[in-house]
């Protein structure tokens, strides 16, 4: 099993504000910290127009972070791209994974904020049907010939990509999804590695969506070998349990309060956002049991559910719990120490 | 007079951006106030793809030297650009450069099936929108090719769209704005610096230089095959800047020039140095030739292109550092 620190976005929130430039820089920082402690990726998250800053354009990040490291896998997860033009993002992936000397991966997601949609002037009702066609142009692109495309969304005439991704054909693409099957259908029926979020749902859950990706792949014929798995979960270890009341009520129930809020998850029963989040609200039950939390023990137990369901890559959200540089190269350091040496032993 | 480089990156058949990026070193180590990333797609013999992203990377590269880069801004999202560069911007504290590139050859345009007679109003459009988003806390904005946000019910509440406090009551905070119907689009991140990076559009025609005028904005002139024109075009630049009432000192006339410096090693006959619009001679005779250019055309940076056809990578980083150990001091004496 492999560890790709999760689900990074550069989040200047009201509870832990930070300044841009210091945030892009402790970005880099850390990367750098994931791979000497031996993280085997390192991933990126992106929203638009997103009150904290969250950053919208993981590129350019990327390609800094490619300069940044030498060994792990760098990834978006998710890039939304619905709301990109796929042969611009063609070319992108080519340039970032030349300078990366081959280590990007790419998750792409469907994105569901209608925000974000409307900003980019992009239909939100027809996303799926355009992330289809999309995989299909990044495909023809990757070929490496000359080609034209005449779909329902895009138009190209006589187009090549150059340069080139450095992996060929081209890096591993990933669909992740929330806990919608459909996502996990088109994810087997396209081919591609596919990534369920563990954050907010039961292991009963993502064992359901593995199910259904490996249903849709085998109906389309994809072989056992070029299937992916992976789960991205909120992740809290802890020596002790003293310490892990302390972290959840100081640094995860605050950001999750505002956070949950700010993208307006929790309705009242007559459909308007909630404004205000009480502790004793029955939402932070739900998303502190998805959490894996625990001593290095119990985290271990809990990955090993994962691991039992065919999961390939864990990526742990060790950054969201607590925005505070030290403590997360402290907490990056204690899961790379205590828990992953045990899924390691054949390995190394 | 400020020095910059441009950066290429090899050919469409050997893409080398390892090469780009110890370029982009050595320039930094060099004390160049700039480095410029151009934008060509497809299977140009020069290519140069997503100036932003490479940018991106310059940015952990290097320390010191700006980060120019020559957006497109026909082939993507106004507001894809705008998050970019504002990335970028952060990424690099604040050192971005952004040149606006209204042009996109014919084989670009047939790629996208653009038509070129639309092109340059596109183009203010998606420059108008850039700059909102950097500075507006929100704006929507409704133009011939673009309607922002989509669904926007705002008429604009000001000459610029933006939405300005007070804002209608109730007062709602915009972390908890989410659910409510939004008519205005908030950019974010903003850039590191304010009021926004600097803006410098390409001066390939006359409207693309009347468009830099008009807004207070630096020109970038592209290499020309005809270097005597030069005066002419930055003089029509500076008229135009006079006309709409603005100050000359808060522009940057800016040349990109191919050099090609004589250091011994190189060969005086190659083809480049007898190529029209090419700055070839010894140090001190190229020192001469842009003194003189800055006489004519109040020429405030110049930016070196030593990549040239039929000179190697090895050449072109001794040029870099020759030009920066013996023309650069002699012009900023």
């Amino acid at each position: 099993m492999e560890f790709w620190v999760g689900l990074y976005g550069m989040q200047s929130t009201r509870s832990c504000p930070r300044a841009g430039p210091w945030m892009y820089r402790e970005v880099l920082c850390h990367a750098a910290a994931a791979e000497q402690l031996g993280y085997d990726g390192f991933a990126l998250t992106e929203h638009h127009f997103w009150y904290d800053g969250y950053c919208p354009s993981l590129m350019p990040v990327l390609a800094a972070l490619a300069r940044a490291t030498e060994r792990i896998t760098l990834l978006p997860l998710a890039l939304l791209l619905p709301l990109r033009d796929p042969l611009r993002v063609a070319e992108e992936i080519a340039v970032v994974d030349r300078l990366a000397g081959g280590r990007l991966a790419l998750g792409f997601g469907y994105g569901y904020r209608s925000e974000e949609f409307e900003g980019f002037e992009i239909d939100r009702r027809r996303r799926g049907a355009r992330f289809a066609e999309q995989i299909a142009v990044l495909r023809a692109a990757f070929g490496g010939e000359r080609f034209s495309h005449a779909g329902e969304f895009y138009r190209y005439h006589d187009a090549t990509l150059a340069p080139r991704p450095w992996q060929r054909p081209h890096p591993p693409l990933w669909l992740a999804g929330g806990s919608q099957a459909a996502t996990a259908r088109r994810a087997g029926q396209l081919g591609l590695g596919y990534c369920a979020a563990g954050t907010g749902q039961s292991l009963d859950g993502v064992a359901a969506l593995f199910a259904e990706y490996h249903a849709a792949a085998d109906a389309a014929g994809v072989p056992a070998s070029a299937r992916r798995l992976g789960v991205a979960v909120d992740t809290l270890v802890a020596r002790h349990p003293d310490e892990l009341a302390r972290v959840i009520e100081e640094d995860i129930v605050p950001v999750y309060a505002e956070q949950l809020v700010a993208f307006g998850f929790v309705r009242e029963p007559d459909g308007t956002p909630v404004r205000e989040l009480p502790r004793q609200h029955p939402i932070f039950r739900v998303l502190l049991d998805s959490f894996v939390i625990g001593t290095p023990e119990e985290v271990v137990a809990r990955i090993r559910q994962f691991e039992a369901l065919g999961c390939n890559v864990f990526m742990p959200r060790l950054v969201e719990a607590n925005f505070r540089s030290a403590a997360i190269l402290a907490h990056l350091r204690l899961f790379a120490e205590q828990v992953m040496p045990h899924f390691r032993a054949g390995r190394r | 007079m400020r020095t910059g480089i441009l950066l290429t990156c090899g050919t469409a058949a050997t893409p080398d951006l390892d090469a780009l990026m110890a370029r982009g070193r050595a320039a930094d180590g060099a004390g160049y106030t700039s480095l410029w990333l151009g934008e060509r797609h497809g299977d140009h013999e020069r290519p140069a793809p997503v100036p932003l992203v490479v940018a991106g990377a310059l940015a952990a590269e290097t320390e010191d030297i700006l980060l120019g880069a020559m957006v497109k801004l026909a082939l993507e999202h106004p507001i894809k650009i705008a998050e970019d560069a504002a990335v970028v911007d952060l990424l690099s504290r604040g050192r971005l450069l952004f040149g606006a590139d209204a042009g996109a050859d014919e084989r670009e345009l047939a790629v996208y099936g653009r038509s070129r007679h639309e092109q340059h109003a596109r183009c203010i459009e998606a420059l108008d929108i850039i700059v909102r988003s950097w500075t507006c806390d929100g704006h929507a904005y409704r133009g011939r090719h673009h309607t922002l946000p989509a669904q926007t019910r705002a008429l604009p509440s000001d000459a610029m769209g933006c939405r300005v406090e007070p804002y209608a009551p109730p007062y709602i905070d915009p972390w908890q704005r989410s659910g409510l119907p939004f008519d205005y689009l908030a950019v974010t991140p903003k850039p590191a610096r304010l009021p926004h990076p600097p803006v410098f559009v390409v001066a390939h025609d006359s409207a693309s230089m009347a468009l830099a005028a008009a807004r207070g904005w630096s020109p970038i002139f592209p290499p020309c095959s005809t270097p005597e024109d030069l005066p002419a075009r930055a003089d029509a630049y500076w008229r135009a800047l006079e006309a709409v009432g603005r100050s000359r000192t808060d522009v940057v006339l800016t040349v990109i020039c191919p050099v090609v410096l004589y250091d011994g090693t190189t060969d005086a006959s190659a083809e480049a140095a007898r190529t029209p619009g090419v700055l070839a001679g010894t140090p001190l005779e190229v020192v001469d030739r842009i003194k003189r250019l800055q006489h004519l055309t109040g020429l405030g940076q110049i930016v070196c292109d030593f990549d040239l056809p039929g000179i190697t990578a090895d050449a072109a980083l001794r040029a870099l550092e020759s030009f920066a150990a013996d023309v650069r001091p002699r012009l900023e004496m």
